[in-house]
């Protein structure tokens, strides 16, 4: 019901879960109050003995009650911000923290989609859980007992039955909860199924109308919400099981406890005013509960988000090495390397390779070779390798990550760049750099012109950099990289799946760079390694040939074929017109 | 670039044309609404009704409590009598009301039940029926509504309204509906006890129900909107921050990343404060004016009896009556922060399903076959031309009188800078949009005469960008040609030179292309894309610019099977790329004769 450690990790937040409850249990007093007073205003109506005396005390006591609850409601509010305010900055600023811990290689251990949705929808309801659902736990305990207390006085059959009754309704939620939980999970996923296959023939309606598959879609949609509709159903009625026992009980007890207190009344056991206390506040000995009811699922979420959560923060990083790279040129050495992502299927089998300080090497091979995995191990991005690596002669795993990364810079085909404008991108890789800095860059990488055209550094990169083509993201990354000025570059299909025009520039700046420092080129497309000083060709994890472009041309082997069949494709059209 | 923005101002001048629509008033928005739900009014007043009876057994479950005391009281209970008027309720035995008692609190369990089983299978059949409605309306105007630069806002909104809705249906209407019917009992109720008691509770419910919820939805939405934008911006850049995580660590820009996420949460905690206080005020108001309304009555009702216009039994069931009724219009306090929203996103949905689509499709001609005039067409198509075309774009012109013959059989390349109208052209060949002067024939028909569906058998268009499915890699590619047998998707994927691609995947064909996440590369999807126009096997086969995102290698692959497979095919092949032109037969240089 309660996470302890959640609890503890959001300490502050419990002074203020206890003053949301104690400002709902003043304006239940309150509410007590006004009761009472009522009540004896009307046994003394009946009586006719009400004195102006006992009106204007009436009348004094229910401004107060009216005070009091407006001051306690308002009171009761803040206090529910101030439990829930900082969850969700506390909660996210220590998942940030743990993976900035965990490093370069967090993957290894955790899917970076499930840092993103605890991040997003677990910290939610947890916040959820704090502001709403601990106070209202407390509250709902507090509550029948506090009514009990007060009431056994007037009649203790009817405060002993509405009390006992009370326990009747967590124990027919939970009964009921358990069986709802499991149809809960093919609910949802049924129900995001749908919206995106909604969302996504949307988007693709230019294809379906080309192709007149438009109306297929919309009967497969049909059938899907007919599907969705039935499942859903089945759950709902399984909550709505829940509810209407939960109502059934609450609504059950105050009548059982009223006419308790109605028959005491008729034999003349307890007092007009008595009977009336019991008859008006019957209700609130459950309506906590049954609010509690209505928070139980968000608790459910919580607590599972929570254990999520945990999980995360309980990971262990790699062992942090402490050794700092020298300043000038640095070179990597490989020996014998192996590597797995799972136990039974072994990606790298044995390579071992050299990148020389200040030499332009690349690395070819098919898709799935294995290529990728190397500029991972190089780059601190994947560990847990047998064999050795060193670079600058020191071994790989005692350097200090921070410094490696100083070091070391790796562009991927994919490499992200933040929502912000291009300044802020690439100042990333130099806080302090001056505007003329920025500007040779982005003159090299040739995007200096176009962006003058928008608003220059200024200019403001959407989401994911929706806003450039392809191309124009990757330039830009790449003058973010080379902002860094490190010894080490590694471009892993830096130039691939982009337009010719940027895949030449981009080639271009990296010839630039080899010349003055190490260089490893990853790429499926073997017309950009011509140029390098050694090529390496993996195959199945293996190194299989090496050697310059010439001497791998002059051998005939793999490489040599595989070029020369790139060659006639890129040709193709070309010899067709010749 | 140019190409693209001239694309967007198509999307916007769509969009446009909506907005200039006459506003409507809320009123006829919510008739148009309600209307749109025709086949499920009686279970929406089924849930009404049901909604309004358990209400009822919840308040008079009190209210009987009473009865039996008033009933005492005549019975000499408490050793004295008192005046009664109204004897209606007082009469019934004591017995029967308790038992009734029991009955109505179980009543409510079970009605609440029904209530929220209706409501929720309105919901869900409201669901599929606004998609259905909303798929059938963008079907007529797609391609024009949904071409360019907005799309993915359009869509966004769409989705985004259809979830507002929703909530509109199955939890604005019959909230609403319940409140002012059990209200309106309430009222009657009390009424019969005094004309002022019943006066007294009107007014109450109306303040409750819709003086404080107007109040505070007029003075709350502006700020719950600033909220709501602003944590989603929170939400977004924790997600930027998270997906960016590689760079951050790479450059060393953990802390600033971190500080500044701290920085938004703090912001928008400020934000959040000032809201919670209002939700807090209104709150406390309600409940203020909740009290003083029972404590009104009590007086009320006192003053009364004490005139001797009221029995005893009227103070105790309309204070009872009073104090226990307020739910229903407590229920609607929370509804006005979204009404405006709901009723904007209602407005855009109503004018999407009764825009006319720029295009008339053309329907067949009655008796005829829809695919029997396929074969008719192939062996012996005559190409296509555009006979000295005009067409502008509001008032820009984009094509000036521009003719070009594409013969049959052939690849005919266009060349031209981004700008120039080339891809224009493909979709007036395509009839997405109609010419403004001139005339474009296909197979020497003019194509405002050509049924629609023969058009589209007769033509295959590729797209720069290739649109997947969330489905099998087959039935990606059997898109083109619905129902199409596992041997005629392989050839054609072999013709597009993909199928030793496929191959490799682990499920091979059956490989969904979403478990393949990004590994699927623009070259490999712009080739599933050509399998497709394969497939459908159209004698004409449209590409607009289906390399311009392509590397060299990728490019030579595509144009190598285009010109091995696409034999006796007319193909149009528009790209801003000169290498791409060399498989062209014929290649025309298109100027940029916009004049702007």
């Amino acid at each position: 019901m309660i996470k302890t450690r959640l609890v503890g990790l959001l300490s502050h937040a419990k002074k203020y879960i206890v003053y949301t409850i104690l400002w709902q249990w003043a304006a239940l007093l309150s509410q007590v109050l006004a009761v009472f007073s009522i009540a004896e205003l009307l046994e003394k109506t009946a009586y006719r003995t009400v004195t102006v005396q006992l009106a204007e005390r009436t009348v004094l006591l229910l401004a107060l009650a009216v005070v009091l609850r407006f001051f306690c409601d308002r009171m009761g509010a803040r206090a529910s911000y101030l439990a829930c305010v900082d969850v969700k900055r506390i909660l996210r600023e220590k998942i940030y923290e743990k993976m900035l811990k965990l490093g370069a290689s967090y993957r290894d251990q955790v899917s970076s989609s499930e840092v993103v949705q605890v991040s997003t929808e677990g910290v939610e309801q947890l916040e959820t859980y704090f502001g709403k659902y601990l106070p209202q736990l407390f509250y709902s305990l507090i509550a029948p007992v506090t009514l009990f207390v007060i009431l056994c006085r007037v009649s203790m059959k009817a405060s002993v039955i509405l009390l006992v009754c009370v326990p009747l309704i967590p124990i027919s939620i939970v009964a009921v909860q358990k069986i709802a939980k499991k149809l809960l999970n093919r609910y949802w996923s049924s129900y995001t199924k749908l919206g995106d296959s909604f969302l996504e023939n949307l988007q693709g309606l230019t294809t379906l109308k080309i192709y007149q598959a438009d109306q297929q879609k919309a009967d497969e949609m049909d059938a899907e919400a007919q599907n969705f509709r039935k499942i859903t159903m089945k759950v709902l009625t399984m909550q709505l099981n829940s509810t209407s026992v939960m109502d059934i009980v609450a609504y059950g007890g105050a009548a059982v406890g009223m006419a308790a207190a109605v028959s005491e009344f008729l034999k003349g056991n307890i007092a007009i005013s008595g009977t009336l206390c019991i008859v008006l506040l019957a209700s609130e000995f459950f309506l906590p509960l049954r609010l509690l009811g209505s928070f139980f699922h968000i608790a459910m979420n919580g607590m599972a988000a929570s254990d999520k959560i945990f999980r995360i923060l309980d990971l262990k990083g790699p062992e942090e090495g402490t050794q700092l790279l020298p300043d000038g040129p640095l070179d990597f050495s490989l020996e014998d390397v192996h590597f797995s992502y799972e136990t039974d299927r072994e990606i790298l089998k044995g390579v071992s390779l050299d990148l020389p300080a200040g030499s332009f090497v690349s690395l070819v091979g098919e898709s799935g070779c294995g290529k990728s995995t190397i500029a991972g191990l190089l780059s601190a991005r994947n560990h847990g390798f047998s064999g050795k690596i060193t670079i600058g002669g020191i071994l790989l795993s005692e350097v200090k990550e921070t410094d490696l990364m100083k070091h070391v810079v790796l562009v991927r085909h994919n490499s992200y760049l933040f929502k912000g404008t291009v300044e802020e991108n690439l100042r990333m890789a130099k806080p302090d750099a001056s505007k003329e800095e920025m500007n040779a860059v982005l003159e090299k990488v040739n995007l200096l012109g176009f962006l003058k055209t928008q608003e220059g550094l200024q200019t403001k990169l959407l989401e994911k950099a929706g806003n450039l083509s392809g191309g124009q993201c990757q330039r830009l990354v790449i003058a973010r990289a080379l902002l860094q000025n490190a010894p080490v570059y590694i471009f892993d299909e830096a130039t691939s799946n982009i337009d010719v025009e940027s895949e030449e520039m981009i080639m271009d700046v990296i010839h630039e760079i080899a010349r003055t420092k190490t260089v490893l080129l990853i790429s499926h497309r073997l017309a950009n390694v011509v140029k390098s000083d050694r090529i390496y060709f993996l195959k199945d994890g293996e190194i299989r040939e090496s050697g310059t472009h010439e001497e791998l041309m002059k051998a005939g082997g793999a490489y040599s074929r595989l070029y020369d069949s790139q060659m006639a494709l890129e040709n193709y059209g070309k010899e067709g017109i010749a | 670039m140019g190409k693209e923005k001239r694309n967007g101002q198509h999307g916007a001048g769509t969009e446009h044309s909506a907005a200039v629509q006459k506003r409507r008033s809320a009123l006829s928005i919510m008739g148009s609404l309600i209307g749109l739900v025709k086949p499920l009014l009686h279970i929406m007043a089924a849930a009404i009704i049901l909604g309004t009876a358990g209400y009822l057994c919840a308040i008079f479950l009190t209210i009987l409590a009473v009865q039996a005391i008033v009933h005492g009281l005549l019975a000499g209970a408490a050793g004295i009598t008192v005046p009664v008027k109204n004897m209606w309720l007082v009469s019934v035995p004591v017995n029967t009301i308790l038992t009734v008692m029991i009955v109505i609190a179980v009543l409510r369990g079970i009605l609440h039940y029904a209530e929220q089983y209706c409501n929720h299978f309105i919901a869900f059949k409201l669901l599929a029926i606004i998609r259905h409605k909303v798929f059938a309306a963008l079907r007529r105007l797609c391609p024009a509504k949904l071409e360019g630069r907005d799309k993915g806002n359009l869509i966004s909104i769409i989705t985004t309204d259809i979830e507002l809705l929703e909530v509109f249906y199955a939890h604005t209407i019959s909230p609403i509906a319940i409140a002012v019917l059990t209200s309106f009992i309430m009222v009657i109720f009390m009424g019969r006890y005094h004309v002022l008691a019943g006066l007294l509770a009107l007014a109450a419910y109306l303040v409750v129900g819709a003086a404080i919820p107007m109040w505070n939805g007029r003075r709350g939405s502006r700020r719950g909107m600033e909220f709501r934008t602003g944590f989603g911006e929170l939400n977004s850049f924790v997600l930027d921050s998270l997906r960016g995580l590689d760079e951050t660590i790479q450059y060393g820009q953990g802390k600033k990343r971190k500080e500044q996420m701290s920085q938004r949460s703090e912001d928008l905690a400020q934000m959040q404060e000032e809201l919670s206080r209002m939700e807090g005020s209104q709150r406390s108001f309600t409940n203020l004016v909740i009290l003083l309304a029972s404590f009104g009555m009590l007086a009320l009702t006192i003053g009364l009896y004490g005139k001797g216009d009221m029995g005893f039994e009227g103070i105790l069931t309309c204070t009872a009556a009073m104090m226990g009724s307020f739910g229903p219009v407590v229920a609607l306090s929370n509804l006005s922060n979204n009404l405006n929203q709901t009723l904007a996103s209602g407005e855009r949905v109503l004018s999407l399903l009764e825009e006319r689509p720029l295009v008339e499709e053309v329907p067949l001609p009655e008796g005829m076959e829809s695919r029997g005039s396929l074969a008719g067409t192939r062996a012996d198509f005559a190409g296509a031309r555009a006979d000295h075309v005009t067409f502008r774009y509001e008032e820009e012109i984009i094509l000036d009188d521009y003719s070009l013959k594409l013969e049959p059989g052939r690849i005919t390349g266009i060349h031209g800078a981004s700008g120039s109208g080339k891809s224009t052209l493909l979709k007036l060949l395509m009839r997405f949009w109609d010419v403004n002067d001139g005339n474009i024939w296909v197979n020497d028909e003019n194509v405002k005469t050509i049924p629609t569906k023969h058009m589209r058998n007769m033509e295959s268009y590729v797209t720069q960008e290739t649109h997947l499915f969330h489905d099998s890699i087959a039935n990606n590619i059997a898109i083109a040609k619905p129902g199409a047998e596992r041997k005629e998707i392989m050839e054609a994927a072999e013709k597009a030179s993909i199928h030793d691609f496929i191959m490799t995947l682990p499920k091979g064909y059956d490989t969904e292309v979403g478990e393949l996440g990004d590994t699927l590369s623009g070259g490999e999807k712009q080739r599933i894309g050509i399998a497709r126009a394969f497939l459908h096997d159209a004698p004409m086969i449209l590409m607009d610019e289906p390399t311009s995102n392509l590397d060299s290698l990728n490019e030579g692959i595509i144009l190598k099977s285009l010109k091995e497979s696409a034999e006796k095919k007319t193909v149009v092949l528009v790209s801003h790329r000169k290498s791409t032109m060399n498989v062209a037969d014929v290649v025309y240089e298109m100027e940029n004769e916009r004049i702007s």
